[in-house]
């Protein structure tokens, strides 16, 4: 590609006096559209942003904050539930180390509960 | 959207709007075509790019308003194939120099002054003239200077073709206009 020479920039400057001249001598009724058409695609645009509770600028952590606490409730939920039983299974467990019963009344644990059954049955 | 960004996009348009109309009719013919593709972009503009900024509204506009003038070609086109195949012919009243149809406040007609032989003529015969990439590049070049890289981007295209683009209608107009300065 050529490099502009003075001649080209001189032709170059004519040109856009040209068109700079006729832009500010467009006729009445070109402006008029003109003017008509800026103002339709202006008018579907609110005049003002919809109320926000929140600003836009605190939304997004907001919902990331609500959004972690939901899963970690999530998780309390659902992995802290084993724990429970085995929370309740461990007091069993402390139950029969602290008692004085023998280790094998547990053992047979199963056999005494029926049998207690039978006798409220037979009552 | 608050108030004022709606005012700062009323300003840009009412900025823009004259320009854009002279750029579009030199590139159809047609100061209705015209009108209708710079509302189009216009509608285009504020429907999808009302949030961005003023810096950024210009160049947005520009490949909007590029890109309808490009649609335009095509269906024009178009209909011309079919009115071909179908036997109508081509309707060379549709191919109307972009002269016919400027305006001008003096009262003095595109054709009085080609036949005055004035250089304002001559220059819209010849801008007219160029093949339409050749047009936009020298267009948004050379009036609305944006510089190569916004000019690519604007019409779709590389860097390198804006500058081949650019070249060739500086000589073409030159060509065109010969004699007329030096």
């Amino acid at each position: 590609m050529k490099k502009h020479t003075r001649e080209d920039d001189l032709f170059i400057k004519k040109v856009k006096e040209v068109l700079d001249d006729d832009v500010e001598s467009l006729d009445g009724a070109i402006r008029s559209r003109l003017n008509q058409a800026r103002n339709k695609a202006l008018a579907g645009l609110p005049d003002s942003e919809p109320r926000q509770s929140w600003p836009s600028r605190f939304r997004l952590p907001a919902f990331a904050a609500a959004s972690i606490a939901v899963m970690f409730f999530a998780v309390v939920i659902f992995i802290g539930k084993p724990n429970q039983e085995l929370a309740v299974k461990s007091v069993d467990d402390a139950d029969v180390l602290f008692s004085d019963e023998d280790p094998d009344f547990y053992a047979e644990l199963d056999f005494y509960v029926w049998l207690t059954e039978q006798d409220e049955n037979a009552g | 959207m608050m108030k004022n960004k709606k005012n700062q996009l009323d300003h840009f348009l009412a900025s823009v709007e004259k320009r854009a109309f002279q750029m579009t009719r030199l590139a159809t013919g047609d100061a209705d075509e015209a009108l209708d593709i710079v509302q189009d972009s216009m509608l285009y503009l504020a429907k999808k790019y009302p949030q961005h900024n003023e810096a950024e509204w210009r160049p947005l506009f520009y490949r909007i308003l590029q890109n309808k003038i490009k649609d335009w070609y095509r269906k024009k086109k178009t209909i011309s194939r079919w009115r071909v195949w179908l036997g109508m012919g081509n309707n060379n009243d549709d191919e109307r120099d972009p002269l016919d149809t400027i305006a001008d406040p003096k009262g003095i007609t595109p054709e009085n002054a080609t036949e005055a032989g004035t250089l304002r003529a001559m220059i819209y015969n010849a801008l007219a003239g160029l093949p339409l990439r050749q047009q936009q590049a020298f267009l948004l070049r050379a009036w609305e200077e944006f510089d190569t890289r916004e000019t690519a981007a604007i019409m779709n295209c590389s860097e390198g073709s804006v500058k081949t683009h650019y070249s060739r209608a500086i000589s073409h107009l030159k060509k065109s206009l010969e004699g007329l300065w030096s």
